[in-house]
């Protein structure tokens, strides 16, 4: 299968497809760069190559590298304009196949040893971390990027958890308690008083990213193994027993400490606002640091849509998802989870085989493990195309029975990022969450009862259809 | 020149010339700008009464137009010695 080793491979890619701009001219990491990458989202604009960055001879910036479903079919080794349903497709298929082992090389071969900075050279503003949004708590130095862990028991994760710079040797973020690093931090180190080793990967290449965002119960390394159809090159840390993508960028080591928490954000959120509270978050303290030479920094925009985070975690969530209901034999057709909607909104297609499915689609997906990351689930039939929001939308409206149709679900897992949420339930991550069943009651009889679908595929003969499809353009109109 | 800024949830969090330990952001141009000092100060809502200028942020990051001014007494290191 075809991917991309490392974002350098991706970046000429893009290029060559005209979905890169090269900004010579020095930019400002303090906004500038920032508000480039967020325009660049809102235009869905091709991605900026940053190359001369004030104050970090040397570095490039990297931005929005998959704000779009074209980026997201290449990095999957299809043509640019492959239909989102095709896109999921491949996705499904990569990633229902035998879980790829990966592959320890040697440090000689690895790229991001080209530089190693130990003790007294350790600082992490010699890396040009940007300040993404006015207003950020701090430099966010990890947008596009995943940290390492290793749990005991389970094993390693690659997760997405964002990093602000708090000074030298000091990163914070949040670590959501039922994140897998949360489980690992609260269940096992915390307790014993003991600091965990991480390593931080910026710049990984875009399978790898998308591997450490996606809610699959496979590990990550193997996770990625499996989307690119071999095994992830990975090489050992400095100064831990951890292994990292031997291809990315920049690799930050250290240990989350156990007993002190500092302050992060406020930070501009995939939700398109900024809304979780400024609070005392996890530490990391940094031991070490290795790049390769001419190191690209990733950044991604949160904002409002459509950035990276809201595209892929909108897309792995919906399929992941899909993978759960099929598990479990339930009648679907599909799942679309809308990243317009900041992946909030499921869209569930059925079969209306039987009196509760949305019921029982709502309670699986609500009670998995995805359940936090979302809080409106909509179920259709058939009849609707999933990817098509107009059509949802007429089914929501004309067929969600304002009271037998909307069930809420009062208690639920959340997170501190919902906006609507009030400061109490987003202290506790409480998470309410609603389902719109869109689905006639099959306990209406279906000729006088149930109303019927007025289209031009529903309601007409096969024959009157095909003339009228065959005259089309004779009657004067332009077969679109 | 502006030296700090602060984020806060509400004005009264800064009283006035008293003894306070806060978290502020070091704004001095260059690579180091906007790195974390945790602080024992003096704050005033009088720019000119203290010999720092401090921009003050609330929770959602919006500045607060008028600057106060600050007297750093203290640099405070809130990492265990055992991590340094
Ligand atoms: C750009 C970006 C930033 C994210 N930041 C965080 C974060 O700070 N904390 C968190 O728990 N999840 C964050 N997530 C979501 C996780 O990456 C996501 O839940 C992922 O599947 C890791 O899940 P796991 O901990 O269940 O393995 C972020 C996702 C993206 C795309």
């Amino acid at each position: 299968m075809k991917y991309f080793k490392d974002n350098r491979e991706y970046i000429a890619a893009l290029e060559a497809a005209g979905d890169l701009v090269r900004i010579r001219q020095e930019v400002d990491w303090d906004m500038e760069a920032g508000a480039i990458v967020r325009k660049v989202c809102e235009e869905k604009a091709p991605s900026p190559l940053m190359e001369n960055i004030k104050d970090y001879p040397g570095h490039s910036y990297f931005g929005a590298p998959l704000a779009t479903y074209q980026r997201l079919a290449m990095v999957l080794g299809l043509d640019r304009d492959t239909p989102v349903p095709k896109i999921a497709e491949e996705y499904l298929r990569r990633t229902s196949s035998a879980p790829v082992k990966p592959r320890v090389i040697d440090k000689s071969q690895a790229p991001c040893k080209e530089n190693i900075l130990l003790g007294e050279d350790v600082d992490l503003f010699k890396l040009p971390a940007p300040m993404v949004h006015d207003g950020d708590g701090g430099r966010y130095l990890c947008t596009w990027h995943f940290v390492v862990s290793d749990d005991p028991d389970v094993g390693v994760n690659w997760g997405m958890y964002r990093q602000m710079v708090y000074d030298s040797k000091t990163m914070t973020g949040p670590v959501f308690p039922f994140s897998d690093m949360g489980k690992t931090l609260y269940g096992k180190y915390i307790p014993k008083g003991l600091p965990m080793p991480f390593a931080t990967v910026i710049g990984p290449d875009p399978l790898s990213a998308i591997a450490s965002c996606a809610p699959s119960p496979i590990p990550e390394t193997e996770f990625a193994g499996q989307l690119m159809g071999e095994p992830v090159e990975l090489v050992k840390c400095e100064t831990c027993d951890l292994y990292v993508p031997a291809h990315a960028e920049i690799i930050i080591e250290g240990e989350v400490l156990p007993d002190v928490k500092l302050e992060e954000c406020p930070f501009g959120e995939y939700t398109g606002y900024r809304t979780s509270p400024r609070d005392l978050r996890t530490v990391y303290r940094v031991k070490c640091i290795t790049y390769r030479n001419n190191p690209i920094t990733t950044i991604s925009n949160m904002g409002v849509p459509t950035d990276e985070g809201q595209l892929l975690r909108s897309f792995s969530l919906g399929l992941e998802l899909e993978k759960l209901l099929r598990s479990q034999g339930i009648p679907i057709t599909g799942v679309y989870m809308v990243p317009e909607s900041t992946h909030h909104v499921m869209v569930v297609g059925v079969k209306n085989a039987y009196t509760g499915i949305a019921q029982q689609v709502a309670s699986l997906a609500f009670g998995s493990k995805l359940g936090p990351w979302f809080h409106m689930v909509v179920v259709v039939d058939d009849s609707v195309n999933i990817y098509n929001y107009a059509e949802v939308l007429h089914a929501v409206t004309t067929r969600c029975h304002p009271v037998k149709g909307i069930t809420v679900y009062e208690q639920g897992v959340g997170t501190p990022l919902y906006p609507f949420l009030s400061a109490e339930e987003r202290k506790w991550s409480k998470g309410p969450k609603v389902l719109f069943d869109c689905l006639f009651p099959l306990d209406w009889d279906s000729n006088s009862e149930t109303p019927r679908l007025v289209s031009f595929k529903t309601v007409y003969p096969r024959e009157i259809q095909e003339k009228v499809l065959g005259n089309w353009e004779a009657y004067g109109y332009k077969n679109r | 020149m502006i030296k700090y800024d602060i984020f806060v949830e509400s004005l009264q969090e800064l009283p006035e010339g008293e003894e306070i330990t806060v978290p502020v952001r070091d704004l001095t141009p260059g690579i180091h700008k906007y790195s974390y000092k945790y602080v024992r100060a003096l704050v005033s809502a009088d720019a000119d009464r203290y010999p720092e200028g401090l921009l003050i942020r609330f929770g959602r990051g919006q500045e607060y137009g008028k600057p106060y001014s600050m007297k750093v007494l203290e640099f405070v290191e809130r990492i265990p010695a055992k991590y340094l």
